[in-house]
């Protein structure tokens, strides 16, 4: 149980950490914590399920922000105010470290690694946001055209 | 000035509040589209990238304003971006009065930002936190936490020279990693590089990459391109102020 709680709860309060720093208000912190938790849950999820850290890194990252998108939406709050902090435990310092350590120790095989898992990193993250973004664009097109057929 | 320049003028303002505080491009058109709509403008054209907005309006009349803006500093901050979400919403619904509206932006915009404790406090906080994420012990998050009082103050110290953002990030890496080691060699802590990743994410641009992708998504290649291009910047410098300490005291090269 450990290897769950305790990431969960140090994912949280991260994000909490990140709210205080954004300047969010009120219970919004307590739901971007909800969600920094619900991010690395989901990103250990999928680690255990299939090894892959880039597909966990999207899996992660797209059900994070659909979740944001749609508490954004029920609380009339700007997405990224909610999106911003709550992926926060994912962002991949970890790879920028070893890479700059590999690249100072001269090991240029680690180097080339670590960066090339950054770079895929970031962009499976940056992937799971398109792919939502795109999504929430269609359906409130689809929302307002059958709204104005109504009308 | 006559009064449709005073409403542009407080428009602009309003997005220049959400630039600063880190919106995206397309919501800061979008905000500034409607509340002229709201009053009367027949067109708004908005054109904004990280460090410039600019706002021409159309008049019923035929007469053409614009006002531009040039954006330096960025201080992220989330209250005002819903504060002036919240008006622009009330304006649509009713447009207010300019006496009204004046007040209302510059209760926006003299907002206390995030205070010094609060910082404080979500420094210890997140590094703290990123520690025992990354599978560190007890001893490592407190470390951590000491460093993160360090990176604090190093910070504050960096923001009172005025210093340029990108040298700032390299001094406090470095000031950061030097601590870390502090650590690992007076025997507090065992891991150096998780004490350092827990401290490096509190430097990491992850906000202004998280906007630049959904700019560049929505249609502002330029601002999300120009954004990105900031972050790995940034990302390059944290890398930067690393490596001087790594160099020397981790004995590498």
């Amino acid at each position: 149980m450990n290897e769950w709680i305790i990431p969960a709860v140090a994912a949280a309060f991260t994000s909490y950490g990140f709210s205080l720093l954004f300047h969010i208000n009120g219970y919004k912190i307590f739901i971007v914590s909800l969600g920094g938790a619900l991010d690395w849950l989901i990103y250990l999820l999928s680690m255990n399920m299939n090894d892959n850290r880039i597909l966990s890194f999207f899996i992660a990252t797209a059900v994070s922000a659909l979740f944001a998108e749609i508490v954004a939406r029920l609380i009339k709050a700007p997405v990224i105010t909610l999106i911003a902090p709550m992926l926060i435990p994912l962002v991949p310092g970890s790879d920028l470290y070893y890479s700059t350590f590999a690249l100072v120790r001269g090991h240029m095989e680690d180097f080339s690694s670590y960066g090339t898992q950054l770079i895929f990193e970031v962009g499976a993250m940056s992937l799971g946001l398109i792919v939502i973004a795109c999504f929430m664009q269609i359906y409130t097109r689809i929302l307002t055209i059958l709204k104005q057929k109504q009308a | 000035m006559t009064y449709q320049e005073n409403i542009l003028e407080q428009i602009t303002e309003a997005g220049e509040i959400l630039l600063l505080s880190g919106a995206e491009v397309s919501r800061i058109e979008d905000t500034i589209k409607r509340i002229a709509h709201a009053y009367g403008f027949v067109r708004a054209d908005v054109f904004s990238i990280t460090s410039t907005l600019i706002v021409t309006a159309y008049t019923k009349e035929g007469d053409i304003y614009t006002i531009s803006r040039r954006v330096t500093s960025h201080q992220l901050d989330m209250q005002r971006i819903d504060a002036v979400n919240r008006l622009s919403r009330r304006i649509c619904a009713s447009p207010l009065s300019l006496e009204d509206l004046v007040e209302q932006i510059d209760r926006i915009r003299l907002m206390p930002g995030c205070s010094g404790i609060q910082t404080f406090v979500a420094y210890l906080m997140v590094s703290g936190a990123f520690a025992l994420l990354y599978h560190g012990t007890i001893m490592d998050c407190i470390a951590s936490a000491v460093c993160s009082i360090a990176l604090f103050f190093t910070k504050r110290g960096s923001e009172y020279l005025k210093l340029q953002s990108t040298i700032q990030t390299i001094v406090v890496s470095t000031i950061m990693c030097f601590c870390a080691y502090l650590m690992t060699g007076l025997g507090v802590a065992q891991h150096t590089d998780i004490i350092i990743i827990s401290n490096i994410m509190l430097l990491v641009p992850g906000l202004a990459f998280m906007t630049s992708v959904r700019d560049m998504i929505l249609g502002d290649t330029i601002t999300g391109l120009l954004g990105i291009c900031e972050a790995i910047i940034q990302a390059f410098a944290i890398a930067i102020g690393c490596v001087l300490i790594l160099w020397k005291i981790g004995g590498g090269i």
